[in-house]
């Protein structure tokens, strides 16, 4: 394009060249005017409209030859890419409009996920939290039943062990009255009966 | 010198077969009891005299020097027991005795049907009770009896009489433990 443009100018040179060459050589049709006066003056010389003239059409030939083509496939060529950028920024339009819709979907998703994720989160942490009260709970329930048992434990050990210092006592206090207060006949009455009563050397 | 379960079962009955067989035709029926007694206190003896067993198990020792030894040891025994005793130690077979014991009970029982009944009291039997006794043994057992007396004044009262491994326990002390055990199951049953 670059080329097309030096090309052009070179032309546009050439022509103006050739109406200035025009015009030097016949410099003296200008001052004759100025010697004219009325309706003369307003009119065109002759002597100086051909010239203008012929040097005019020479310049519209080579405009017409050289510098128009030119400029009509610069203009082509200009339209064409100004087309092909229109073309292509339709279509960067319409990909991002695909890509935004796109976009939008995916975030739409993401939001869709995100919402149920925070909704499972809840939902478990809801089922953990009950889950860990009633363990909690449970656990206490077993503490205490536990400590109702030990303490229920201690009070019977602790009873039964007066009850046994009480039965031994008594044990022992009669014991002692038996073995004291009784005579020699007396233990052999005791003797006779037990041996009547006692068992039977074929039971053991 | 290995020796295996027969042998040593022959031993225990040639033993306390000669021992009570002696005793009876030497003394009678009513010695085996003594005899008996004496067993018994020999194996009391030896068992509270580790000086003794040791001189006993003594490899130098010649068969007559142990039979010298038991002689000495049980001095006032009956001389056929003494006699039997001093064979087994010079045989080395002193740790039989306890079996001897219990095979020379067999014996009498068997051979001359006798039973020992050994009876203790925390007062003297009179001949009363020692007649309630013998009639006991001879409904319950089918032989004589021949009672060992012994006085233990810690059992408070009643008798507590013992004949062939089988024991009656009637004195007022077992009495006593079986009313305070009772107690304390039923003051443990009332407490729930």
């Amino acid at each position: 394009m670059t080329a097309n443009i030096s090309n052009v100018a070179k032309k546009l040179s050439y022509g103006i060249v050739a109406a200035g060459a025009m015009a030097a050589a016949m410099p003296f049709t200008a001052f004759a005017a100025e010697e004219q006066a009325g309706i003369d003056a307003i009119l065109p010389q002759m002597d100086e409209f051909i010239p203008m003239l012929i040097a005019f059409l020479i310049l519209w030939f080579v405009l017409a030859k050289f510098g128009w083509p030119v400029f009509e496939n610069m203009l082509a060529r200009r339209e064409n890419t100004i087309k092909d950028a229109l073309a292509k920024a339709e279509e960067a339009r319409l990909a991002s409009e695909r890509a935004m819709a796109e976009h939008e979907d995916q975030l739409a998703e993401a939001k869709a996920l995100a919402a149920q994720i925070v909704a499972d989160a809840k939902k478990s942490g809801e089922a953990l939290q009950a889950d860990i009260t009633a363990t909690a709970q449970k656990q206490a329930d077993e503490m205490i039943e536990k400590a109702r048992a030990a303490i229920e434990y201690e009070k019977k050990a602790a009873v039964e062990e007066l009850q046994g210092s009480v039965a031994d006592m008594t044990i022992a206090v009669a014991s002692r009255v038996i073995g004291s207060d009784l005579s020699d006949a007396e233990h052999r009455a005791i003797i006779e009966r037990y041996i009547n009563e006692a068992g039977s050397f074929n039971e053991n | 010198m290995k020796t295996n379960r027969l042998v040593i079962n022959g031993k225990i009955e040639a033993y306390a077969k000669t021992l009570c067989t002696g005793v009876f035709e030497q003394n009678g029926r009513e010695e085996l009891a003594e005899v008996r007694n004496q067993i018994r206190l020999c194996i009391r003896q030896l068992r509270s005299n580790p000086k003794f067993i040791q001189a006993l198990k003594d490899e130098a020792l010649s068969g007559e020097q142990l039979e010298g030894l038991i002689a000495n040891g049980f001095a006032g025994f009956n001389p056929i027991l003494l006699k039997v005793v001093g064979v087994m130690a010079s045989n080395r077979d002193m740790e039989l005795l306890p079996r001897v014991f219990h095979a020379f009970d067999r014996h009498m029982a068997d051979d001359y049907n006798l039973v020992t009944v050994d009876v203790t009291t925390a007062v003297e039997l009179d001949d009363h009770l020692r007649g309630m006794i013998r009639d006991k043994v001879e409904r319950e057992i089918g032989k004589d009896a021949i009672i060992n007396e012994r006085i233990n004044k810690d059992m408070l009262g009643g008798i507590v009489m013992t004949a062939q491994g089988k024991r009656i326990d009637a004195s007022v002390r077992a009495q006593m433990n079986k009313a305070r055990i009772e107690l304390k199951k039923n003051n443990g049953g009332e407490s729930k």
